[in-house]
């Protein structure tokens, strides 16, 4: 049976209409249920004040933002927002999903400790990403527990990662791989039954040989070795592969994936396609999604503009598919980048590296949606808030640093305590109340 | 185990540096934090960070160890402070850290010699050898560090210097010497007129000695004229001349070994890490060399030159197969691991590629223009641009595979003064290399442009750039009709000065430059990749915002962005001729590369040391009439006054411009007003204006300096009008300052000849600065090279691609689980690193120094790389040793050399869009999806095998093994690439007898096809087949079968007409019965069953012919089976197997292969019960890999062996040590 292709209209945003699963296709049989996570990565150093912590010109001091020459920081709910980009259109229809966490202090202007700051909450190689302790803790026995297309993935073994890229029909040709794909049913075949590579009796005779030849191996290979440990992630990859076949009807067909857009380093609306289909179909529990080209040392405003729009635009494709899976009351989406971006111009228009970034938290209907927490001054400076109240206070408080989101959003995802949570410990770090409004 | 934070480990280890300054204090030593041992990671990293200035706890941030005397940081620094003085190792009179302390902290790493000083003195150090620098380390040394200190002076260092050093200069010298006949082996001495002729020279033969254990008795052979030593018999063996210097050798190499056994646990942790451990057999280790680097087993000459196994046999194995062409394949993926530049072939366009009007490439522009004309359009198609780009873009890994597979110095790749170059390169930058070429059937570009030469383009050759020019006036273009450019009149062309790999279009490219980066990516990846040192990463230091907010020029000023800018910027300065995208002195004028913002900036006037004060204007009046008003304080002198516009703008729709009309100044007493378009005497001007009618215009950044002398001390007050043209959104700017010298800040400002930036570091590396009109990146190279991290660095270049995975990197916090053991393998690991760097340097095993291939073969015959298992499991070392995930590229290798073929891609075709003329499903579709990397957006491997990786995995066996099966099986035994004990009628019920092949060529039964075998009683099938069906509309090639003859030992005939064959005559396959044969129209078989009563040798004759049609003949096989089981020749074939695809190496009653014979059976059983006598019964089975291709392969399968082979085969080629390795 032909899939339906339709294509709907573009959205207000302009994202590309893919539908999603069917209803009536929610889940392949045994999908995963369980909650979800998505991390968006904005590499390179985005510029917060041009989005969720604006700031504006002060006198006597350098031009911070072009677009505050003229305009004013808007407001949604509880979060104020840059007027630049989209922003305005953005933060207006998802800010009660929202929560903004400002005044977040990386510590580095360099790129690859930036990176690994905010994504594993350490400075320090070591330590997974939350990604990666959330895929471990909630599904690690699905096909695909942790997607990552490219971005900062370290796993510190607790769970592996499937490395995929932004291309929906290459990863259909591999979901049943004894499909023939050049085969496929359509319109110009009358058969519509599968066409396959071999019969279904001799790969189930070879899948039981290989079984007992794993276990075989398994008893012969001494522990602690890397051939144990690659034969133990062979062993899972073949065992965990079975939804995968049931996986494909959820992807979009070719007709209905996200084009690339020219200046974007990826396509990262196909991304949010894959993965929402993964999250419905259940044979994924979490993610990390990639958009480069946040490193504007120069054409600042001209770069970002379209940048934090694409990026605005994939952010609502995930909701909007989230709520068409079914699965929006289970997901949590995480943005965030590497820093942000100095409080004034180069000389080349650009803007360098500033080491006090931000997070966006995502659910649906949180409690603590449509708000802002930590602060920064006029200068983009990060400000100590008090550890009980999160108010800012300049004498007693603290700096806000990733270990402190981190902390958090382990508590938010339900690793809170778990044996992961205390393999990888932050020592001496309190859990604050950011999500507690 | 000592415990260690090593945060910021590696930058801070070049960085970290030594000793305090004490006044004087005898007790002072290195042992900074007093817990009485002196290590390079705790002391020495908090003497450098004492003298970059850190204080606090940033300065003991992981570098205190935990049994330290003095753990605070106010006592380290106090204790640094009272001993000041003594930090100044060089004796130049003041402690700097790119001196002094990157003395200390080599010293701490155990480095001597050249090593030791190499860019670290200053041109005012008093100690200026390494002997002066050992010598006053030592006298503050707690412990034996290094080969300097306070050790009495070694017995062999008297020796040589008694006895041995005379031999040398008179026996030696004459052939071994820089530039000299001999100067192809490390042993080459500096003459008595060299200073430190006695530590350079004793060093060199120490050096030498100690690389192995067996080059004490080359040297005694050479010496004596053994060995093939070039110069003869130096010495006489049974002279005291031979006795002393064997007596050298024996205590060099006593002295060596004492000092291993004393030596601290990070200079020989490598040596103990793999006691006892289980390690590859060295057939194992040949093996997993081959598969890795070229995709296959061993060859029987690599086998044999294997031997016993002994070491140097391996090394010798290794040697032998590193000398297949694939080995430059695998250089190639290896070096692009690391440098990316594949990225430009991967999608990225490489900007200096373009050749549509550009002036620095006038003969591709022009070939380009001319290709226009000729095609007739502006958009063409034109193979060659493709060639250029690509020839560009592979330069670099081309330029390494290139050294390490001519077994040229290694140290070219920085040094090299040519590059690499395809034909298309050539072409265009005037290269002067001569290219074969090649059969245009091949290239099917050449087809498509017959009227150029047909080269492949994926020849290099080396050869130099001399087609480059610049951008002066010397430039004339011309428009083509096709809206591009003719350049009719250029510049010379420049000699390109090479550096090697960092000048290169594509590494320069590869790390683009900004006017605020200003080369220090490109600086930074030179030390990642040359210097085995990632500045970035190892700077996660803590920021602090005030500093980070700070515009003085922090990386120059600020010591929180000094610490690497330090370091990262002089290296930036190296590469100044360079711009943005890399091309040479880019610049209009063609003298630097320097951006025309920079050029026409303003500077600064507060960063004068003569600055009195200053103010800037925000001028939004368009007419005079606002007054601009400032003040300042100033003794009575002459002051200058310079009025400034520093916010120049223009484009097609207006223009920005300043405007100054008058100046009052007034002070206590004095009272002057200056009219601008009448200015005082001594006036100067910068930039584009001059004074007009009752005004100044001021058109361009710049402005006007003059001179006003002020009576009396005091505070004045200056006032200003000003108007601007507005334009362009933001209001004209002016700066006025105050200055008491008339230069002021002029000195930073652009001056013509410059070539970098005023307010940058000066270019260079280290302590050392490059002198001006030197070409400072072949300077820098010169440096790299002779730094003692290069060969360090060589080894991370090559360690991943050998052992698929990185490195490890310091543990970094104490608390971390399995922090020990992860230090313990560091430890071992930067331990191994530095003493392979050492032989590296010098020579591997009596080799020429700075070999690739000899560096590539040790890392491959190392602990590292044959690792089964640690003897003490070790969960930290997880990642070493044998059965990594091959990589896309790997895999695809290993799978072309099995079958003969890609998966995707015909070995005959050609793909003219891809680089490699291939696009193949593994390495290219599913590139990223199996784990590989793209260059570009996916740069970091994946290392474990996932779900999706395993279906692609299985999808390449599922779509391939059929045919690969099928070919096996059509070709001759001696041909075939896996199947060559058994053939396709071998069954678990039958075993083959004998086979004949041959064509029939005539239409008439006038062929008889014949052969003897000897045959037992009982039962045998004679096997009929037709091989090669052709057909289309015009006609079809069919086979026809008169009669079979079975002539008996005793000459009894048995004769069976196929019109009517005896019962149980089975036919597969469509055809039809004649009335005198039979006919098979499709590849099929006639299994004709046949009693024998008595036991001899048979004669079999086939009478047969053919339906001829197409452009071969009717092929035809004829073969005989008996009832007895295959079982022993299919075990025996799947030993082979095993070997060859998993690298098992079982007997025939192992359990593993009875298990996969079982398969084999079970296969067997089940396809006859089912019939199954073709491979490809659509929709249930099909082999798809070969549908597009034109061999005809035969998917009959009469005996149900093949289908069952490749159940094998998918079997084999899924598992888990076929995708390991």
């Amino acid at each position: 049976m032909k899939r339906r292709t339709f294509i709907q209209a573009l959205s207000a945003a302009g994202a590309l209409g893919f539908m999603g699963p069917d209803a009536a296709k929610a889940l392949v049989p045994n999908g995963y249920t369980g909650p979800l996570l998505l991390q968006v990565q904005a590499d390179g150093g985005w510029d917060v004040t041009s989005y969720c912590d604006p700031k504006t010109n002060q006198p006597g001091a350098p031009i911070i933002t072009n677009w505050s020459k003229s305009l004013e920081p808007g407001q949604a709910g509880g979060i104020t927002y840059a007027p630049f980009a989209n922003n305005e259109w953005f933060f207006k229809r998802h800010h009660q999903r929202m929560l903004v966490i400002n005044g977040i202090d990386l510590q580095t202007n360099s790129h690859t400790t930036g990176v690994l700051h905010n994504w594993s909450g350490r400075n320090a190689e070591g330590y997974p990403s939350l990604t990666a302790l959330f895929a471990a803790h909630h599904a690690p026995d699905v096909p695909m527990p942790y997607i990552n297309f490219g971005g900062f993935g370290a796993t510190e073994n607790v769970i592996g990662f499937t490395r995929l890229q932004d291309n929906p029909e290459l990863l259909k040709s591999v979901l049943d791989p004894n499909l023939n794909f050049y085969h496929r049913p359509n319109e110009h075949w009358d058969y519509e039954g599968p066409v396959t590579l071999r019969r279904n009796e001799d790969l189930s005779l070879i899948q039981r040989y290989r079984s007992h030849r794993q276990e075989r191996l398994t008893s012969s290979i001494p522990a602690q070795t890397r051939e144990f440990n690659n034969l133990n992630a062979y062993i899972d990859a073949v065992q965990n592969r079975e939804p995968l076949r049931q996986f494909s009807p959820y992807l979009p067909d070719e007709e209905e994936t996200a084009a690339p857009i020219e200046m974007m380093h990826t396509n990262l609306k196909a991304q949010v396609q894959i993965i929402s289909a993964a999250f419905a179909a259940g044979v994924t529990g979490a993610a990390d999604l990639q958009l480069g080209g946040f490193d504007t040392h120069d054409k600042h405003d001209d770069l970002h503009a379209p940048l934090l729009t694409y990026l605005n635009e994939s952010i609502d494709l995930i909701w909007q598919l989230a709520e068409q899976g079914g699965y929006a009351d289970r997901l949590t989406v995480v943005i965030g980048s590497d820093f942000s971006r100095t409080p004034h111009y180069n000389s080349q228009d650009g803007k360098d590296h500033w080491p006090i970034g931000s997070v966006i938290v995502m659910q649906d209907h949180p409690s603590w949606g449509s708000q802002s927490v930590g602060f920064t001054d006029e200068g983009h400076n990060a400000l100590r808030v008090d550890p009980a109240t999160m108010l800012k206070d300049a004498n007693q408080g603290t700096i806000l640093y990733p270990k402190h989101v981190h902390q958090t959003l382990r508590r938010l995802t339900g690793l809170e305590n778990t044996a992961l949570d205390f393999n990888f410990p932050f020592r001496s770090t309190p859990v604050l109340p950011i999500f507690d409004a | 185990m000592k415990k260690k934070c090593l945060q910021t480990l590696v930058l801070t280890a070049i960085l970290t540096g030594t000793t305090s300054l004490a006044l004087g204090q005898d007790s002072f030593s290195w042992d900074v934090d007093g817990d009485g041992k002196q290590t390079p990671l705790t002391d020495g990293l908090l003497v450098i960070r004492y003298l970059f200035g850190f204080t606090g706890p940033s300065l003991i941030q992981g570098a205190v160890d935990d049994q330290a005397l003095r753990q605070d940081p106010t006592a380290i620094s106090a204790y640094l402070d009272d001993n000041q003085a003594l930090l100044d190792v060089d004796g130049d009179g003041k402690a700097a850290p790119l001196s002094d302390g990157l003395i200390v902290i080599r010293y701490l790493f155990g480095f001597s010699g050249e090593s030791l000083i190499q860019n670290a003195l200053t041109q005012n150090a008093s100690r200026t050898t390494s002997n002066l620098i050992e010598a006053y380390l030592a006298s503050h040394s707690t412990e034996s560090s290094g080969n300097g200190g306070n050790e009495p002076t070694p017995q062999s260092k008297t020796l040589f210097e008694t006895d041995i050093s005379a031999l040398l200069l008179s026996r030696c010298l004459g052939c071994h010497y820089e530039g000299g006949p001999a100067t192809a082996t490390p042993l080459r001495y500096v003459p008595q007129s060299d200073p430190d002729y006695l530590t350079k020279n004793y060093d060199v033969l120490v050096n030498y000695i100690t690389a192995n254990t067996s080059r004490g008795e080359t040297l005694l052979a050479k010496a004596s004229g053994g060995t093939a030593h070039g110069g003869g018999p130096v010495l006489d063996s049974s002279k005291d001349e031979y006795a002393a210097l064997s007596r050298f050798v024996d205590l060099v190499t006593e002295e060596k070994s004492a000092g291993e056994n004393d030596s601290e646990p990070v200079s020989n942790a490598h040596t103990t890490f793999f006691k006892s451990s289980k390690l590859l057999a060295a057939d194992a280790t040949l093996r997993r060399a081959t598969m890795l680097l070229l995709g296959r087993n061993p060859s029987p000459a690599e086998r044999d030159r294997l031997g016993e196994g002994a070491s140097q046999d391996l090394r010798a194995a290794i040697r032998m197969a590193t000398q297949s062409p694939e080995f430059h394949e695998f250089l190639i993926r290896g070096a692009n691991d690391r440098l990316l530049t594949d990225a430009f072939v991967e999608g990225i366009p490489i900007e200096q590629a373009s050749i549509e009007g550009n002036g620095f490439y006038p003969l591709g522009t022009n070939a380009h223009a001319n290709a226009q004309a000729k095609a007739g359009e502006r958009f063409f198609h034109w193979p060659k641009y493709n060639h250029w780009r690509w020839g560009l873009a592979r330069a670099p890994l081309e330029l390494i595979a290139h050294i390490v597979d001519n077994d040229l110095d290694y140290r070219e790749v920085l040094t090299a003064d040519y590059t690499m170059m395809n034909y298309a390169v050539n072409d265009f930058l005037n290269g002067g290399a001569e290219f074969d070429p090649v059969d245009p059937e091949t290239f099917t570009y050449c087809q498509s442009q017959p009227d150029e030469p047909c080269y492949d383009h994926r020849q290099f050759k080396p050869a130099k750039n001399k087609g480059q020019s610049l951008l002066t006036e010397d430039l004339q273009v011309m428009e083509t009709e096709f809206q591009s450019q003719r350049i009719t009149q250029h510049a010379d062309f420049i000699q390109y000065p090479h550096a090697g790999v960092l000048n290169t279009q594509a590494f320069l490219n590869r790390y683009p430059s900004t006017e605020t980066n200003r080369n220090r990516a490109r600086a930074r990846w030179t030390f990642y990749h040359f210097l085995g040192i990632d500045i970035e990463k190892s700077a996660p230091r803590t920021t602090d915002p005030v500093a980070l907010a700070d515009t003085d020029n922090p990386t120059l000023k600020n010591p929180a962005c000094t610490v690497c800018h330090q370091v990262l910027d002089p290296v930036a300065g190296a590469f100044q001729h360079y711009g943005d995208v890399g091309y040479y002195n880019e610049s209009w004028g063609g003298l630097d590369a320097l951006p025309y913002n920079y050029k026409s900036a303003v500077p600064d006037p507060a960063q004068s040391p003569t600055f009195i004060d200053g103010k800037e204007f925000v001028v939004e009046n368009e007419e005079f009439g606002p007054v601009f008003e400032t003040t300042f304080d100033s003794p009575a002198q002459t002051v200058y006054i310079r009025v400034e516009f520093t916010n120049d703008y223009a484009d097609e729709g207006g223009d920005r411009n300043a405007f100054f009309d008058s100046l009052s100044l007034e002070g206590a007493s004095q009272s002057l007003t200056i009219e601008f378009e009448n200015l005082p005497e001594g006036w100067r001007s910068h930039g584009c204006g001059g004074p007009q009618w009752q005004a100044y215009g001021q058109y361009c950044q710049g402005g006007v300096v003059f001179p006003v002398d002020l009576d009396n001390s005091g505070e004045y007050t200056l006032q200003l009008k000003l108007r601007g043209d507005q334009y362009g959104g933001d209001p004209v700017r002016v700066l006025v300052s105050v200055d008491s010298d008339a230069l002021g800040p002029d000195a930073l400002r652009y001056a013509e000849g410059d070539t970098w930036y005023k307010d940058m570091r000066l270019p260079g590396f280290l302590s050392s600065t490059v002198a001006t009109g030197e070409p400072s990146l072949q300077w820098l190279a010169d440096q790299l090279v002779k730094d003692p991290w290069f060969a360090e660095a060589a080894i991370k270049f090559w360690w991943p691609s050998l052992m698929g995975t990185e490195i490890v990197a310091a543990p970094e916090v104490i608390d971390d689980e399995q922090f020990d053991n992860k230090l313990a393998l560091y430890e071992a690991q930067q331990s191994y690193i530095k003493d392979m760097a050492g032989q590296f340097s010098v020579g591997i095993a009596g080799g020429v120094p700075f070999n690739g291939r000899d560096l590539i073969i040790e890392l491959l015959v190392s602990p590292w790389f044959r690792l089964i298992e640690l003897a003490e499991p070790d969960v930290a070392a997880n990642p070493l040793g044998g059965r990594r995930l091959l990589t896309p590229e790997e895999l695809e290798a290993k799978f072309q050399q099995l079958s003969g073929f890609y998966w995707g891609n015909a070995n005959d075709e050609f793909q003219e869009w891809h680089i490699s003329g291939r696009y193949t499903r593994l390495a290219e579709e599913f590139q990223i999806l199996y784990g590989g990397i793209d260059s570009r957006n996916v740069t970091k491997r994946t290392e474990q095998i996932t779900p999706l990786m395993f279906n692609i995995a299985e999808k390449l066996a599922l779509e391939t093994a059929c045919e690969v099966v099928i070919r096996d099986f059509q070709a001759m035994p001696e041909a075939r690439r896996i199947l060559k004990r058994v053939d396709a009628l071998t069954t678990p019920e039958r075993t083959f007898l004998a086979r004949t092949r041959a064509d029939i060529p005539s239409s008439a039964f006038d062929t008889v096809i014949e052969f003897s075998t000897a045959l037992s009683a009982g039962e045998v099938l004679v096997h009929v087949s037709f091989l090669n069906h052709f057909g289309d509309e015009n006609g079809s090639r069919n086979a026809r079968f008169d009669q079979l003859v079975l002539v008996a030992p005793d000459g009894a005939e048995t004769i069976i007409e196929f019109e009517s064959p005896p019962s149980g005559t089975q036919i597969n396959g469509c055809g039809h019965t004649d009335e005198t044969y039979h006919q098979l129209s499709c590849n099929g078989s006639i299994e004709v069953p046949i009693p024998i009563s008595v036991s001899g040798d048979y004669s079999i004759r086939l009478v047969a012919a053919g339906e001829q049609y197409g452009d071969e003949p009717v092929k035809v096989a004829l073969a005989l089976t008996d009832s007895d089981s295959g079982e022993p020749s299919l075990k025996a074939q799947i030993v082979d197997l095993h070997h060859q695809l998993l690298g098992e190496v079982l007997t025939i009653d192992h359990k593993e292969i009875a298990a996969t014979y079982e398969l084999l059976r079970d296969s067997f059983i089940s396809r006859k019960s089912d019939g199954l006598n073709r491979v490809d019964e659509w929709p249930s089975q099909s082999c798809p890999n070969h549908a597009w291709r034109d061999t005809n392969l035969n998917g009959e399968d009469p005996s149900y062996m093949k289908g069952s082979w490749i159940n094998v085969l998918t079997y084999l080629m899924t598992d888990f040590r076929f995708l390991h390795e």
